[in-house]
């Protein structure tokens, strides 16, 4: 959880600039959370049965869900819920990442390659700012999942801020808002897919190699100069035509 | 015999004539910090022409002239954010002789700052301390600190003096700093990523560029509202650097990933023109009878020069390693 400090430290100051309240982070069981009535939830728990549990809690209790760590299709697809918004890449957006490094790549990619959503080493964009801000706060290198969590208590925070509220519902509207982007210190404004609430984002995928591993591509790569960024980044995972989510009226 | 003779003599003259005439025949020097080379290039406008490298010993990237134009302020940074070095702070460069002739502490991480218009002080923002530190330029002495957004970026002080606004990436904020009070009187949402500011010359008004958002963000400075978003390339642009004519017709915004200068003009708020310049410019200034306008390209290591009358390119300088900011002393 220490994106998400990192993430509620940041947010925090920034909204004192504005005279806003601080962002406030309450760990607890996912009763003893809701009932202090928050606007949001974010968790540490990986499992798809978690994180779909925790969907459905929390949308029930009137709050946004947060999904920062789980990459299962089925939490965008069958199983989408209109309260829930996945910060986290899915399994699809990082497969179609690795293909794409696969039919792009001038040298062979090794088969133990991946894609994640973020890189210690990454440093264009203001990537290094973040990544030297998260070390020097922690002596750890910002990890995929400290990403994730910093960025969705970032963005929280915006919301509010942008939507001048704390409410659950406010917040919902806000993120739904086709105009809505953030920045993720990756360059491209990161907005939410309106038919599954999946944050179109790059992902990059990382070979191992001599000392530390090492960002060998970033995808969607560059295409057509005049595609949007929004065009570019719905090249990965699932799109309007072929998600299977059906949000409950 | 003769021919050797007449050479001789010629080199004795242009060797001599530095000595007397210290600036460039048209008055105008344009000096460029260069990021990766730790230095700062000096070309004579008159030529187009690199006439001296000044080694400034860390990161070089914000660069401005003081108001009387004997001085070149320099914000240099070492390889290391978060802790601050010897490196870290403000070189000062005497134009006539080019040489950095004194370092001034500014907070850690210094990136980009502003001169007051009387040469008092300078608002520098530190990137990694959520602050801007303001110095006093006669002294070098630290006069106050002041809290703005995360990541804090770009820095312009208005025509009159009166206000300093101060840009912050990460909090997609801009603070404005009463510069009578050294107080922040107020903080504005932004779009994406704002990296540079720059006041009108009647003050009326701030643009900031947004480089993720791709947007330059129009400010009343009266009431404080944003009356305008303007799309640069259709939002699909990188804006950074942004620069007003000295009538106050034009803005230029420097587009960093597009390698473009963007013409806008300042009534209507229309893009009229794109200009393809080096690789990712992102530093911009213009010369002060409005003439021409420079780009310091980062990754093509050169300065683009523009014709602000045609808006064509009109000359490319190579110059240092990864050219950051572009300053120009004289008319």
């Amino acid at each position: 959880m220490l994106g998400a400090r990192l993430g509620a430290e940041e947010a925090s100051h920034s909204a004192t600039l504005f005279g806003a309240a601080g962002v406030e982070l309450i760990t607890g069981s996912i009763d003893e959370v809701l009932a202090r009535n928050v606007p949001a939830v974010l968790t540490t728990e990986v499992s798809t049965d978690a994180c779909l549990r925790l969907a459905d809690a929390v949308g029930k209790s009137g709050a946004v869900f947060m999904n920062a760590t789980c990459a299962d299709d089925t939490l965008r697809g069958d199983n989408c819920r209109a309260s829930t918004f996945h910060v986290a890449p899915s399994r699809r957006m990082l497969a179609d990442a690795l293909d794409e490094a696969r039919r792009n790549g001038r040298m062979s990619l090794p088969a133990d390659a991946s894609a994640s959503a973020w890189d210690a080493s990454l440093e264009r964009f203001g990537a290094d700012t973040l990544n030297n801000r998260f070390r020097a706060r922690f002596n750890k290198p910002m990890t995929a999942d400290a990403w994730c969590a910093w960025f969705t208590v970032k963005l929280l925070g915006e919301a509010s801020l942008r939507a001048k509220s704390v409410d659950a519902r406010a917040i919902g509207t806000y993120l739904r808002r086709a105009s809505a982007q953030f920045d993720g210190h990756k360059g491209r404004p990161l907005s939410f897919r309106a038919w599954d609430n999946q944050l179109r984002q790059p992902v990059y995928v990382v070979a191992p190699s001599v000392g530390a591993p090492k960002v060998v591509f970033e995808s969607p790569g560059s295409t057509t100069p005049s595609a949007s960024s929004r065009e570019v980044l719905d090249k990965i995972g699932s799109t309007a035509a072929s998600t299977t989510c059906r949000f409950a009226p | 015999m003769s021919i050797r003779a007449v050479s001789l003599l010629a080199s004795c003259a242009l060797l001599a004539a530095p000595a007397h005439q210290p600036t460039s025949s048209s008055g105008r020097l344009v000096f460029v910090s260069n990021e990766a080379s730790h230095d700062v290039s000096v070309i004579d406008a008159a030529t187009n022409a690199v006439v001296a490298r000044i080694p400034v010993g860390g990161r070089a990237r914000g660069i401005h002239v003081s108001p009387d134009g004997s001085r070149v302020y320099v914000a240099t940074s070492d390889d290391k954010p978060q802790t601050e070095s010897s490196v870290d702070g403000i070189a000062i460069l005497d134009v006539a002789s080019k040489k950095v002739v004194a370092r001034y502490r500014v907070g850690s991480d210094p990136e980009q700052f502003a001169v007051v218009p009387d040469g008092s002080r300078l608002y520098a923002s530190n990137e990694d301390g959520g602050t801007a530190t303001a110095i006093d330029l006669k002294t070098g002495k630290h006069v106050a600190t002041l809290v703005v957004g995360i990541e804090p970026e770009g820095v312009a002080a208005s025509p009159d003096g009166r206000w300093v606004y101060v840009t912050s990436e990460t909090s997609n904020s801009v603070s404005l700093i009463d510069a009578r009070t050294n107080t922040v009187v107020g903080n504005l949402l932004v779009d994406l990523r704002p990296r540079a500011v720059a006041f009108s010359p009647d003050g009326t008004r701030a643009f900031v560029t947004a480089e993720v958002g791709g947007t330059l963000t129009v400010v009343d400075t009266k009431t404080r509202d944003i009356v305008s978003t303007v799309p640069i390339e259709g939002g699909e642009g990188k804006p950074v650097g942004v620069v007003v004519s000295p009538d106050g017709r034009r803005v230029y915004v420097a587009s960093g990933r597009t390698g473009t200068l963007s013409v806008i003009d300042a009534a209507t708020l229309e893009v009229i023109k794109t200009v393809a310049v080096g690789k990712r410019p992102w530093g911009v200034t213009i010369s002060r009878d409005g003439r021409y306008v420079y780009t310091a390209n980062g990754l093509s290591n050169d300065v683009s020069v523009v014709d602000a009358t045609t808006n064509r390119v009109v000359g490319t300088i190579k110059v240092g390693q990864r050219p950051w900011g572009v300053a120009v002393a004289g008319r």
